[in-house]
């Protein structure tokens, strides 16, 4: 096992991973910007090194600086979290270069599997269903040909996109070339690259994803699913797991996160997120490489720590159970509080928190790195807390996060404890008919 | 060429006013570089400042394990510039592991002198000084990594 490693991110993760990392006896060096000088990974970490100021892209995505930091600092692996530059191939292989371990897949893996197009052609290639969707994109008349090959709804997708940027849906030939021209400029602002992609569009999906794992020699295995169709504008807000499938979907759609993995020889943690519409047929969006915000919630209910299972992968000591040992133990829910007004179309609270309470009791698990006097810095994103609740069923799960939510006190910032509420009182929630239009249809005031 | 012949070079450049000189030829090259000419430590401020360069050991100096002196806050008059690290890396104070200090404390500095050394990925990153001034702290060992936004001189501008 590693005996010194980097932790290259910042709040909440970085609070995680350093806890993974000490409970595994593996010293820490936590690197931040000075906007996060009196941040707690900082303050618990066995040595932190400020690394640029407070814009990311001069400190948390300086590789330079990051990879300086583990080398002056004696470090032997690099866990980049999420975000950031989790899913840089670039940096995983500088990483390498520099007989750093990055805890994470190979570059390869992340270079081929973070393009959306090459993505499908992968999972086209291990047998896993994919929506009908086009090539490349040419220009509008390919768009067009596709169209009325597969019909409407359509949806335009970037190339090298993600976090709903560049995307688009389309309902008819009028709205077509409007659409086509924004989701292109929109793809080139944010990733320099105006190559778009069509797919069908599922009306009313769910959004389910199966957490995996691999070794790197072939060996994978799943950490069962979860449900994350509650999100607002491509943004989760709340998961689940398990999802509410019945036992056949659940086989076969872990089946085929795992026949993906499997194919591309995948290393470490990772998740195929696919669409499930209303027949029950499933469709494969997307592999993230890397943990993720909502990995608690799998750990809930299977008590597995996954982010040291990560370490021991990268270690090189291969996975530290088989498929068999992996049992779903009831229900989880994860919500995720941000620093944002939900009364005011959650526009960002930034400032000092005054007061703090989380909740505790049977069930609870509170992942945060925010404390009473913190102030949250204006410059990264408004997650300020996961909350996960356990219980034996889901409907026990839900009772069990609302008398959580209503023991938590944050003063000082607006957040996104009161409308978590209000969706876990919906007829709709409780009843399980949540679909990825949840928010837009069913919470819309 | 021989050690005789770098030493007959290198007094020849002493004596000159070169500063800095290349050499190549298919087998080797050479490079000599002649760090900021010492000025006499001016010490006529110092009835009128606190004196913490004379509290502050150069660096290579400082016994192993033992942290420079770092004057206390208020002891730092606020005209003062602090030079600090603009990237991470391992802290050099000299060009080469025998060579002289580029810079201590009661040096004088011109805008554009080197001030250290940080090297980052193997790579020679030289701070140079913006100001002109005095070196009146030298606030890292050699060797040591460095932060970024550390404090690694204080230049007492003149």
């Amino acid at each position: 096992m590693f005996r010194k490693i980097l932790i290259a991110n910042r709040g909440e993760i970085a609070l995680r991973v350093l806890r993974a990392a000490r409970e595994l006896g593996i010293q820490t060096v936590v690197v931040y910007s000075q906007a996060d000088e009196n941040s707690l990974p900082v303050l618990l970490a066995d040595e932190a090194i400020c690394i640029g100021p407070a814009p990311a892209g001069a400190s948390y995505l300086n590789v330079r600086n990051l990879l300086s930091a583990a080398l002056v600092t004696g470090a032997e692996a690099v866990h980049p979290g999420y975000g950031f530059l989790a899913e840089n191939a670039e940096f995983a292989e500088k990483c390498e270069e520099h007989n750093l371990v990055f805890v994470g897949p190979r570059a390869e893996n992340i270079q081929r599997i973070g393009d959306k197009a090459a993505a499908r052609q992968l999972a086209e290639e291990a047998g896993v269903p994919i929506t009908p969707g086009s090539e490349p994109l040419k220009d509008l008349d390919a768009a067009r040909s596709f169209a009325e090959r597969i019909g409407f709804p359509l949806i335009l997708k970037a190339s090298a996109g993600g976090g709903g940027r560049g995307m688009r849906v389309v309902h008819s030939f009028n709205d077509l070339e409007r659409q086509f021209v924004n989701a292109q400029e929109e793809a080139r602002a944010a990733f320099g690259n105006p190559e778009l992609y069509m797919e069908k569009y599922l009306e009313e999906p769910k959004h389910i994803e199966v957490q995996v794992f691999g070794d790197g020699q072939g060996n994978v295995i799943h950490f069962f699913e979860r449900d994350c169709s509650i999100q607002r504008r491509y943004q989760k807000m709340l998961e689940e797991a398990p999802s509410i499938v019945d036992d056949d979907l659940r086989q076969r759609i872990t089946e085929a996160a795992v026949k993906l993995a499997r194919h591309i020889e995948y290393r470490g943690a990772g998740t195929c997120e696919f669409l499930v519409d209303r027949e029950g047929n499933f469709y494969f969006s997307e592999m993230n490489t890397r943990i993720q915000v909502e990995h608690p919630a799998t750990e809930m209910i299977t008590r597995f720590d996954l982010v040291q299972e990560q370490f021991r992968v990268a270690a090189g000591m291969g996975l530290s159970l088989s498929q068999e040992d992996v049992r779903v133990e009831g229900h989880a829910i994860e919500v995720r509080v941000t620093a944002e007004d939900p009364d005011h179309d959650f526009r960002p609270s930034a400032g000092t928190i005054s007061d703090v309470h989380w909740p505790g009791g049977p069930g609870i698990r509170v992942d945060s790195h925010v404390y009473a006097g913190y102030r949250i810095p204006p410059n990264y994103d408004s997650l300020i807390a996961k909350i996960i609740a356990w219980a034996p069923t889901r409907q026990e799960a839900i009772a069990r996060m609302e008398r959580a939510l209503r023991e938590t006190v944050i003063e000082g910032v607006k957040t996104t404890v009161p409308f978590h509420l209000k969706v876990l009182d919906n007829a709709f929630f409780r009843r399980g008919a949540v679909y990825t239009n949840f928010i837009a249809r069913r919470m819309s005031p | 060429m021989d050690v005789k012949d770098i030493k007959r070079l290198l007094d020849a450049l002493a004596a000159s006013e070169v500063r800095e000189f290349s050499y190549e030829t298919e087998e080797y090259k050479l490079n000599v570089k002649r760090g900021p000419e010492p000025v006499v430590t001016q010490t006529v401020t110092a009835a009128a400042q606190p004196a913490p360069a004379a509290a502050n050991p150069a660096p290579q100096e400082a016994p192993a394990g033992a942290a420079p002196a770092e004057p206390a806050a208020s002891e730092v008059p606020s005209h003062w510039v602090e030079v600090t690290a603009p990237i991470v890396g391992t802290f050099y104070a000299s060009p080469a592991p025998d060579a002289p200090s580029y810079v201590k404390a009661g040096d004088r500095v011109e805008p554009g002198a080197v001030l250290c050394i940080i090297e980052a990925m193997k790579l020679m990153n030289e701070i140079e000084a913006e100001t002109s001034g005095v070196v009146r702290d030298v606030l890292v060992r050699n060797e040591e990594p460095v932060e970024y936004g550390q404090v690694l001189f204080r230049i007492e501008p003149a």
